[in-house]
């Protein structure tokens, strides 16, 4: 690029001042080498840049997946899953202007202003006295601007993950908010997130553009003086410094490179909100991989020993949540393998925190729990919740969600026994049935029995069901539980929470959560 | 292109500021022009004198017009280019705010469930990101093409004034290359940026999803393999941004070359022409200095079109919204709805996407009636409540109240006497005293505390450190199953509608907290005609009248 400025500038001073033919040919060769080695420069920087951006989000990405896999599901219960995929996708993604863009242009923006300065100062050091006297003001100005710029950015990004949990809770609330007839509030609502929105992101503006503004108010201003003072001192108007042996070559040379002297710092400011964005998505997601460090359930540094054939074994198990809610304590109970316990007790009594403890998604405050000799979390088990996790796609792959291997004729009896075949049997498309968002397109007890069918088909021997058949008809409780029986026994384990009684049949052992946990 | 059509009519209401931020946009490109251009044109004007008086030669310079000029052009830079981007981000943000509020509105009009149709994951990306990925349109695609253009033909006009000839040459170059970073850029990276943006939701659905089913994924030990799976899923993802970004690369990098070429060929064609006396050796400099002011109009255009695609795609899913059924009945109806309406399903014939069909189903409940359905899970239940509620319509036959059809009654003036529990009633990520205030906004705290007295919450409620302010969790979340339902509950009867429907109100619940809660929620529901989706009858219910309902039939 210097290069090309220079062969610019000589070939003018040539032909006007010396009056000297020069070869066109020549010169125009000599010029198209410089832009092209320079096109071929820039191109190189810019693909180093992505390459780093893109091994950089990959190792983020998985970082990320390892802090929900330790947080687990109770501990990440509490969180919006809107949030954390958004945090997953698009604050990864905003980490690529600053690896892609910002870290190589603050190289550039040290070393090139560097070596144009000292090609200027060779031709006439005073006009590299007038580069140099505006360049360390505006690492200054950037620095107090930039302090302002990462606080305002970190509230936005803040608010950007707010807003995007905001919509999808919203949105998943539409059919409650149409009948209880706040549609219009919450179209003000929606109005009123996005007008913070709008705020904010116009905060950071305002500051990301003022930095660049002083930049050029100061870049603009250089080369004007150098523009003038170059002109005075070819008129020979100046007569101290260097100026007498200005030339057309110098000058002209000199000012051909002021621009550039300012043109990576000026890209630096345009990357500077690339940064800005990138820090506050920084920030975020640290606080999160250092959040879910603190949950990590107990099951995790647990070591690894090889199961053996015993049951369940409860010992002085307490459970304490962070609000200071006690729902467990003192419990004790051993269950040998084979059998099946029913957990019993009114709602909020801690039956479905007994069953997480036992999965292993949250660790106990106090006593511990073995499965099989082991800690609860170290070996896979089977687990239903009080909600039936469905995805939008077949009934296959709804099916296949925890069993991947599953046949089809595994699927076709696992389907028998929980009561779906009439309803498969009904279906033109069968198992590519498609179903909806949360189980759309099933009724309520449909739902449950496909999750339940899935859990059939998981090898584990380990079976942890909460409340599983809660919402169904007496009917349709009859098949699910006969399901239910015909998986139990040999040396399968199960642990149920209900307070069905005709559920509380299939127990070989009882137990009863008082309510008296509550205060 | 046609995708952007509404969009673009939607800038017409910011007309003005638009047009403002053009107009600055172009200042700060002409004044960066003039400003080299100036300069570039005075320092060898003055080495010209120079040399004419070191000839002995009388030539006069003015040396504070151009100085002046310099000066102006340095400042105005500056200014308007800072008040560009704040009046075009501005107006911008503005618009974006519009396009969702809008899109939302448009989305509550739709039929209920359609919502749900379309996959939250895939609404959430929706609504978030292609909103902002609207944002390209104007700041990217429409303004600064339009700027550069105005660029090359001010540049052209200004070596016109000097060299025709070699103006000709700038536009025959410049238009063109114009056509190419922008329109051939766009086509280049089109089909690559599609599937970048469908491949972008994937990936964020499967994150959703992986979240959702996190207790069943750990449990089976299969959360780790699952994870293998989208990290997989995302290098490809990322192969796909990266093969984007890289021709966005070499556009910026060709567009350098062509235009420091077209730089150097204009020096040697202008360096002729001074050679054979038809310009001075001034403006000589200047032609060439003019086109290189303008390459910072063609730098960002590259990258700009390579998100044209993608825009697109945006645009078009954000037009499909606009497919939704409007809300036919709004108008409120003249008649007005009694204080003690009956109810009527009559003549129901439901035939089209429900679980269970209705054929010629007509049930009434009179004012003040306990009114209990029985039926397995698929037997219509649902359907029965949502007809009421008119979430759906039927495909014959009316709900109608004291025998006038419903649908003479605007929805807001229907659901203000008929209120509905529905069975997957969804708990907002707020407070609970939030989610209690959706069902009556303007309850005092002491309602809502008795409200919770009525349903048993009242003792863990006060338990909790927060109290009323406590976080549900996203979904309720962070409440049990039946905790979440007995709140639910709490809040449609802190609506005093004088007709409640609660479809399956106990699930979750033990019969002894059922029975508990039935009776404390008496007072609540005294003077209402109460109609109870149930699957089996409780003997602890004391009903007018049972009606056991299977497959869309009352027994």
């Amino acid at each position: 690029m210097v290069v090309q400025l220079g062969l610019m500038a000589w070939f003018v001073d040539r032909l006007i001042v010396h009056d000297q033919p020069v070869t066109l040919v020549a010169t125009g060769a000599a010029l198209a080498l410089a832009v092209v080695v320079r096109s071929i420069g820039q191109w190189g920087q810019e693909m180093a840049g992505l390459q780093a951006s893109h091994r950089v989000r990959r190792q983020v990405r998985r970082a990320l997946l390892n802090a929900w896999a330790s947080a687990g599901p109770v501990g990440l219960s509490s969180c919006d899953s809107g949030r954390l995929s958004s945090e997953w996708t698009e604050q990864v993604d905003s980490l690529d202007g600053y690896y892609a863009r910002f870290l190589p242009q603050m190289i550039l923006a040290v070393i090139v202003p560097l070596i144009i300065l000292s090609v200027v100062a060779v031709q006439d050091w005073l006009a590299a006295l007038f580069l140099l006297a505006a360049a360390p003001l505006i690492p200054l100005f950037m620095a107090l601007i930039g302090m302002g710029a990462e606080r305002v950015n970190q509230r936005h990004y803040e608010s950007l993950a707010r807003l995007s949990g905001h919509f999808l809770d919203r949105i998943r609330g539409m059919t409650t908010l149409q009948l209880f007839g706040r549609s219009v509030d919450a179209v003000e609502d929606v109005a009123a997130a996005t007008d913070h929105y709008r705020r904010l992101n116009m905060a950071t503006l305002r500051v990301a553009f003022l930095s660049s503004a002083v930049l050029e108010f100061f870049a603009s201003v250089a080369i004007a003086a150098v523009a003038i003072y170059v002109g005075f001192a070819l008129l020979g108007m100046i007569s101290f410094g260097p100026a007498d042996e200005m030339s057309l070559f110098s000058g002209l040379f000199v000012l051909l490179l002021a621009p550039e002297f300012f043109q990576p710092l000026r890209l630096l400011s345009q990357y500077y909100h690339d940064r800005a964005a990138a820090l506050g998505a920084a920030a975020h997601l640290s606080a999160r991989l250092v959040a879910s460090d603190s949950l990590v359930p107990q099951a995790a540094q647990a070591q690894r020993q090889e199961p053996d054939s015993s049951g369940i074994r409860v010992s002085g198990l307490g459970v304490r949540y962070p609000n200071g809610r006690e729902v467990l304590s003192d419990l004790d109970f051993e269950l040998p393998s084979g059998q099946t316990l029913v957990v019993t007790g009114p709602s909020g009594c801690g039956k479905s925190t007994l069953l997480a403890v036992l999965a292993g998604f949250m660790a106990p405050s106090q006593g511990e729990a073995r499965i099989r000799g082991q800690s609860p979390g170290s070996m896979p088990v089977g687990w239903m919740g009080q909600r039936p996790w469905l995805v939008p796609g077949s009934w296959r792959q709804n099916l296949r969600l925890t069993a991947p291997e599953a046949s089809e004729g595994a699927m076709l009896e696992a389907i028998d026994r929980v009561g779906l075949r009439s309803v498969l049997d009904g279906l033109p498309e069968g198992l590519s049935t498609r179903i909806g968002e949360g189980g759309l397109g099933l009724s309520g007890g449909q739902a449950r029995r496909l999750a339940l069918a899935r859990l059939f088909l998981t090898s584990s021997t380990v079976m942890l069901l909460d409340e599983p058949t809660a919402g169904l008809d007496e009917a349709t409780e009859a098949e699910v539980i006969e399901g239910v029986r015909g998986i139990i026994g040999g040396q399968r384990l199960c642990v149920i929470a209900s307070h069905q009684p005709a559920l509380r049949a299939l127990g070989d052992q009882h137990l009863a959560l008082g309510s008296t946990h509550h205060a | 292109m046609r995708e952007l059509r509404p969009w673009l009519g939607l800038l017409q209401r910011h007309r003005r500021q638009l047009a403002v931020g053009l107009v600055l946009m172009a200042a700060t490109l002409m004044a960066g022009l003039g400003l080299l251009a100036l300069s570039g044109w005075f320092i060898t004007a003055t080495a010209i004198t120079a040399l004419a008086w070191a000839a002995g030669l009388n030539a006069s310079l003015n040396l504070y017009a151009p100085g002046g000029g310099i000066r102006f052009f340095a400042l105005a830079r500056t200014a308007s280019r800072y008040f560009e981007r704040l009046v075009n981000h501005d107006v911008v943000l503005r618009l974006l705010a519009d396009i969702r509020v809008e899109l939302f509105r448009k989305l509550l009009r739709a039929e209920a469930y359609s919502a749900k149709r379309l996959g939250s994951a895939a609404f959430l990306n929706r609504l978030v990101s292609d909103v902002d990925t609207l944002d390209n349109l104007y700041l990217r695609q429409i303004a600064p093409p339009l700027v550069a253009l105005a660029g090359s033909l001010g540049a052209a006009g200004l070596i016109a004034v000097f060299a025709p000839a070699l103006s000709l040459v700038v536009l025959a170059v410049l238009v063109p290359w114009l056509g190419v970073v922008t329109l051939g850029m766009a086509w280049w990276t089109r089909r690559h940026g599609a599937a970048e943006m469908e491949a972008a939701e994937r990936l964020r659905s499967h994150a959703l999803t992986e979240l959702e089913g996190m207790a069943e994924l750990s449990a089976a030990g299969l959360l780790s393999r699952d994870q293998n799976d989208l990290l997989g899923e995302d290098n490809a993802q990322r192969y796909r941004q990266m093969q984007q970004e890289t021709s966005a690369i070499s556009g910026q990098a060709l567009n350098t070359l062509v235009i420091h070429l077209l730089v150097a060929a204009l020096l040697l064609f202008a360096s002729q022409a001074w050679q054979a006396g038809q310009i001075s050796g001034a403006v000589m400099v200047l032609i060439p200095l003019v086109i290189m002011a303008l390459s910072e109009g063609f730098l960002p255009l590259p990258r700009a079109f390579m998100r044209l695609g993608a825009t697109e795609a945006a645009a078009e899913r954000l037009n499909t919204q606009d497919g939704s059924q409007p809300d036919s009945s709004g108008q409120p109806s003249e008649v007005g709805l009694p204080e003690n309406p009956t109810l009527t399903w009559s003549h129901i014939r439901v035939a089209r996407g429900a679980p269970v069909v209705f054929e010629d189903f007509s049930l009434s409940v009179s004012p003040g009636e306990r009114l209990v359905i029985t039926g397995a899970s698929g037997s219509g239940k649902s359907t029965l409540a949502s007809l009421a509620a008119r979430l759906t319509s039927p495909d014959d036959g009316q709900v109608m109240v004291n025998g006038n059809d419903g649908a003479l009654f605007s929805l807001s003036e229907w659901r203000e006497r008929i209120s509905l529990l529905t069975q997957d009633a969804h708990l907002f990520n707020e407070s609970v005293a939030a989610n209690l205030r959706v069902g009556d906004a303007d309850a005092s705290e002491s309602r809502l505390w008795r409200v919770l007295e009525a349903v048993d919450l009242a003792p863990l409620v006060a338990s909790l450190d927060c109290g009323l302010e406590t976080p549900v969790g996203e979904g309720g979340g962070q409440l049990s199953g039946g905790e979440g339902r007995r709140l639910a509950l709490a809040r449609v009867l802190l609506r005093s509608a004088p007709i409640v429907i609660l479809d399956e109100p106990f699930t979750g619940l033990d019969e002894a907290t059922a029975e508990r809660v039935w009776k404390g929620i008496q007072h609540w529901l005294s003077g209402c005609s109460v109609v109870l989706m149930l699957h089996d009858s409780m003997p602890f219910i004391e009903a007018d009248r049972v009606i056991s309902l299977t497959a869309g039939r009352a027994m």
